[in-house]
């Protein structure tokens, strides 16, 4: 009888906790089980899902999570070190052109020796992608699987943004304009270039480029009023947080806030004229993965909030900015999962997606209680 | 047991050399490349980033070289001692053993860690050679004092 008494009081107790004092307002929910190294979804007008997982499968999730169907024809890739089929896509015309695109690692020769960043459009017929257009190679070519960047995203006015990793062994390239090495792209949906790009006219530069001097960058995003926020990993800290701006370099690896794997330094400066310094970094290292900025309405109190999972905690941070667009508060979310987590998404309906990262990975949905 | 310490401290002083040697190889490297983009790098600054990594990478090698001459050592004390292998002198034969074994540890280092280059100095063949060189000097150290003793 006791110990009735204890847990009845002690499930009001929480269930005070949780609602007087401001806590949780969120129920956790397993959609879909069992997923190998998934990396992104994207949320289709029929309310299914695309789902890409880094071995080079497409999945079509039906509304409930209760169906998954491959979709064929994706093309090869190179699953191996941090390589794979990666971000994924509608184009803003989705429902009338049926487009969508994806980024992924391959080899770029025969020999199977260097391999580089692609990025495809397709549409799918009867569950296979038809109509594939490669729209963009990276000029980065590698030997390691490393530090592709590989995150897509649509600004406003239509054009494609991409973001670009360092390749790891390739760090000082990030800070020159003849390749891509570190830097975040922006292309139109059909791979030309816009005629708005700030490299253009600069001798030897190559038109893509949008930014420079970024390492690795895994989360990217354009809020209402147009500001287009990146995250990126740093080294052993240094993990940053910037607002994108055309033609600016962001310094990696002339400056940063971390320091090599091994102990080393990659530079003694942390800042420097004429480079960006980043709006927010993590040291330790979070291993920031996806971003979404919430703009709905069914979670109030995340309202306007940059959210980062990450990694490394295997949480996802909450971060609040002031008008001058400066981080006055990092919240901590979902540290219960307990795993890594790889990717979050805003659905429609205002839930959150959560993506676990690695073999027997999960959907997580965010639902309001 | 006065051997077995003596033996212990040579091998942890090959260790010391081969990775103090090797550190400013990773800090020359990226002084240089900022030096080249106009970074404003002096001898101070050097100086200053080689202290860093003396006491930052310069453990991490430390601990691996050491590890990794215990082995190539033990091979090479072998090999001398059972086969009789006269052709080199006993501080070359550790010399060599020295270097193949720093070798080893930079080729391992890439290959059990995303196929990526950690040791930022040895991203050249430059890089390469010197480490190994550093690795010789360590093993003729130990070489020419174990003949001492």
């Amino acid at each position: 009888m006791n110990i009735l008494k204890l847990s009845l009081i002690s499930l009001l107790f929480s269930f005070l906790s949780s609602n007087i004092f401001g806590e949780k307002q969120y129920n956790l929910e397993v959609f879909v089980d069992g997923l190998d190294h998934p990396w992104s979804l994207v949320e289709l007008s029929s309310g299914e899902f695309l789902l890409t997982e880094l071995p080079g499968n497409l999945k079509l999730i039906s509304q409930d999570g209760s169906s998954i169907k491959e979709i064929s024809n994706v093309p090869e890739v190179l699953f191996r070190g941090q390589g794979g089929l990666s971000d994924i896509v509608l184009h803003p015309n989705y429902k009338d052109n049926g487009w969508i695109y994806y980024s992924y690692s391959a080899y770029i020769d025969d020999q199977k020796e260097l391999n580089t960043l692609f990025v495809d459009r397709a549409k799918i017929e009867d569950f296979e992608l038809v109509s594939i257009e490669n729209i963009f190679i990276a000029k980065a070519n590698r030997k390691a699987p490393a530090h592709f960047g590989a995150k897509l995203f649509f600004l406003e006015d239509g054009t494609l943004m991409i973001t670009s990793g360092d390749g790891f062994d390739y760090r000082e390239s990030a800070q020159f304009l003849n390749n891509h090495f570190g830097k975040v792209l922006r292309i139109n949906d059909d791979g030309s270039i816009p005629s708005n790009n700030p490299f253009l006219n600069t001798p030897g530069a190559l038109p893509e480029i949008w930014s420079y001097g970024i390492r690795n960058p895994q989360g990217i995003f354009q809020d209402k009023n147009g500001l287009i926020y990146e995250n990126e990993h740093g080294p052993r800290g240094g993990d940053e947080l910037n607002i994108l701006r055309p033609g600016v370099n962001y310094g990696w690896p002339a400056i940063t806030h971390g320091i090599d794997y091994s102990g080393a330094l990659i530079s003694p400066f942390k800042e420097m004229e004429g480079m960006e310094q980043p709006l927010y970094y993590w040291t330790p290292s979070i291993a920031p993965s996806g971003m979404t900025i919430y703009e709905k309405d069914l979670f109030p109190e995340w309202k306007d909030k940059i959210m980062i999972s990450n990694l490394v905690y295997k949480d996802v941070r909450i971060l609040a900015l002031n008008e001058k667009k400066e981080v006055i508060k990092e919240e901590i979310l979902f540290k219960e999962i307990g795993k890594r987590i790889r990717n979050i998404i805003t659905l429609s309906n205002g839930e959150l997606m959560l993506i676990t990262d690695k073999k027997n990975a999960q959907l997580i949905k965010v639902k309001k209680i | 047991m006065m051997g077995f310490i003596r033996v212990t401290s040579l091998l942890l002083f090959a260790a010391i050399i081969t990775s103090f040697l090797s550190v400013p190889i990773t800090t020359a490297s990226y002084t240089i490349w900022l030096s080249s983009i106009d970074m404003p790098t002096t001898l101070n600054l050097f100086i200053a980033s080689l202290i860093h990594d003396w006491f930052n990478l310069g453990i991490t090698l430390f601990l691996l070289f050491l590890l990794g001459f215990l082995l190539a050592f033990l091979i090479t004390f072998v090999i001398r001692r059972y086969f009789s292998i006269q052709l080199i002198s006993e501080p070359v034969s550790y010399a060599i053993a020295g270097s193949v074994c720093v070798a080893l540890i930079l080729v391992l280092t890439v290959a059990l860690l995303f196929e990526t280059q950690v040791i930022a100095g040895n991203r050249t063949s430059l890089g390469t050679i010197l480490h190994i060189f550093a690795g010789y000097i360590g093993g003729y150290f130990f070489g020419y004092f174990l003949n001492k003793m």
